[in-house]
Formats: C-alpha cells, sequence, structure tokens
C-alpha cells in the first residue's frame, strides 16, 4: 500500500485497465456461475476468484503468445498429457 | 479532446447540509457513456471533488476509476470536516450510471489508503474483492442493498 501523499488528497486509487480487465474476468466467472459475489461465502469466492484467475492467466498468454502450460494450474491440478 | 459530452443533472446529489445554489456541479460523459466524469466546484471557484468513471462494453460493474477530493473532506485526515458528504455524492453518482447502464448500481473501486479502506468498509458497507496483485491497492465492490441505501438517501 502506498503512503498517501498529502499534496494531492487521493481518495481513491487510479484503476488500470489491466484491473478492470481483471474484475470483467472475476465478475463475469461470477455470472456464469451464479455466485452473487458481494454476498458469497468464502468458499463460493475461492472457488470463482480461482476459476477467473485460471482463465484470465490463460487469455494473457494466449496474447502474449505464450504456451498454456505456463499458466498455473487450477488449484494445483495439473493436466496430463 | 472530449468531444460528444453532455451535462447530466447532478442536482439530487447535493449533501443536505450545502445551500443549492452554493454549488456548480458539472457531470459530463461521452454519447456512448465509455467514461464518465464529475467536478464539484464551489461557486467562488474551489474545486471540492473530481472523479472519473468507466462503464466498460459487456462488464457487470461500473468502475470508479478516480476520485480526489478537498483534504478538508477527509475523515482520515482531519477531524473537523469543512465538506461532509462528497464521497457518498460521488459513490452515489456511480451508482446511478451502473443502473444505467445495467449494472444494477454494482461499482467496484481501489482503496487509497489503509484507513480510507476501513472508512469504506465502516460507512458505506463496502466488500472486498480479489485483487488482481497481493501487493497493489485493496478493491472493494458496492452492491445490493448498500447500493440502494446510499442512492436512496438522495431521493426525497
Amino acid at each position: 500500500m502506498k503512503e498517501y501523499n498529502k499534496d494531492f488528497h487521493i481518495d481513491f486509487s487510479p484503476m488500470t485497465d489491466e484491473t478492470m480487465s481483471w474484475l470483467d474476468e472475476l465478475l463475469m466467472t461470477c455470472k456464469r456461475f451464479n455466485v452473487d459475489y458481494y454476498n458469497a461465502s468464502e468458499k463460493d469466492r475461492a472457488f470463482v476468484e480461482a476459476v477467473a484467475r485460471k482463465n484470465y492467466g490463460l487469455k494473457q498468454a494466449h496474447a502474449n503468445g505464450k504456451a498454456a502450460s505456463t499458466v498455473a494450474p487450477f488449484f494445483g491440478i495439473h493436466r496430463a498429457g | 479532446m472530449i468531444r460528444n459530452w453532455k451535462f447530466v443533472t447532478m442536482g439530487r446529489f447535493l449533501p443536505a447540509h450545502f445551500h443549492a445554489n452554493a454549488f456548480i456541479l458539472f457531470a459530463f460523459s461521452f454519447l456512448k457513456v465509455y467514461r464518465s466524469f464529475v467536478i464539484i466546484k464551489l461557486k467562488e471557484g474551489e474545486i471540492v471533488a473530481l472523479g472519473a468513471y468507466r462503464v466498460r462494453e459487456g462488464s457487470v460493474a461500473v468502475y470508479i476509476a478516480y476520485i480526489e477530493s478537498q483534504p478538508e473532506s477527509n475523515p482520515t485526515l482531519t477531524k473537523q470536516k469543512k465538506y461532509r458528504g462528497i464521497r457518498k455524492a460521488m459513490i452515489a453518482f456511480g451508482i446511478q450510471l451502473s443502473i444505467d447502464a445495467n449494472c444494477n448500481g454494482v461499482v467496484v473501486f481501489e482503496a487509497k489508503t489503509d484507513e480510507l479502506e476501513q472508512h469504506y468498509i465502516r460507512d458505506f458497507g463496502a466488500r472486498p474483492v480479489a485483487s488482481l496483485y497481493p501487493d497493489g491497492p485493496k478493491t472493494f465492490m458496492i452492491a445490493d442493498q448498500v447500493a440502494k441505501d446510499i442512492f436512496s438517501s438522495y431521493l426525497f
């Protein structure tokens, strides 16, 4: 967390496009699995966050020309082959 | 260069303790409402707050990309606040945009400091959202009943 700069009085941190893309992925994953993120249990949140991280990682890898295997496995589950 | 922008009514978000005619509120957005900006300015020329909002195509929330306000309105910096309700008004405008954009009043933002985080949780009912990077700014969401309560407080 950055130290507060009293000259600028910024209340909300400037949000990057990357962060918004990540949040889009997370919230769309919630929609897909019918999870109300705001009211979700810790377990549901952990699940949709893990799915979203995997999907976001795969999209980023594809966009950067990297192999899908470079993305961290979903809950540590490695695919065979 | 800003083109095709329009002013929208912000009158309802004037905090009750301000004299309505003491403030000029500007809210403008691009025609397709991809970005919206709000400036709250006193007639004497003093800018009290400004904010930027993003509505992304296909998204299910409005992102409050940036809000900056007078230090005299920050409860974590001063005990005797000169301006009250500024931040709530800026969030309420985000909720209005969110409903307009078919996002059901869901707004997401990143808090600047740990103190402000606690303020948003305690006073606005914000709940944390998983951040992309654990060391980055903490992300928060306002939705459902809390969003309704914030917006409704300006209705009558």
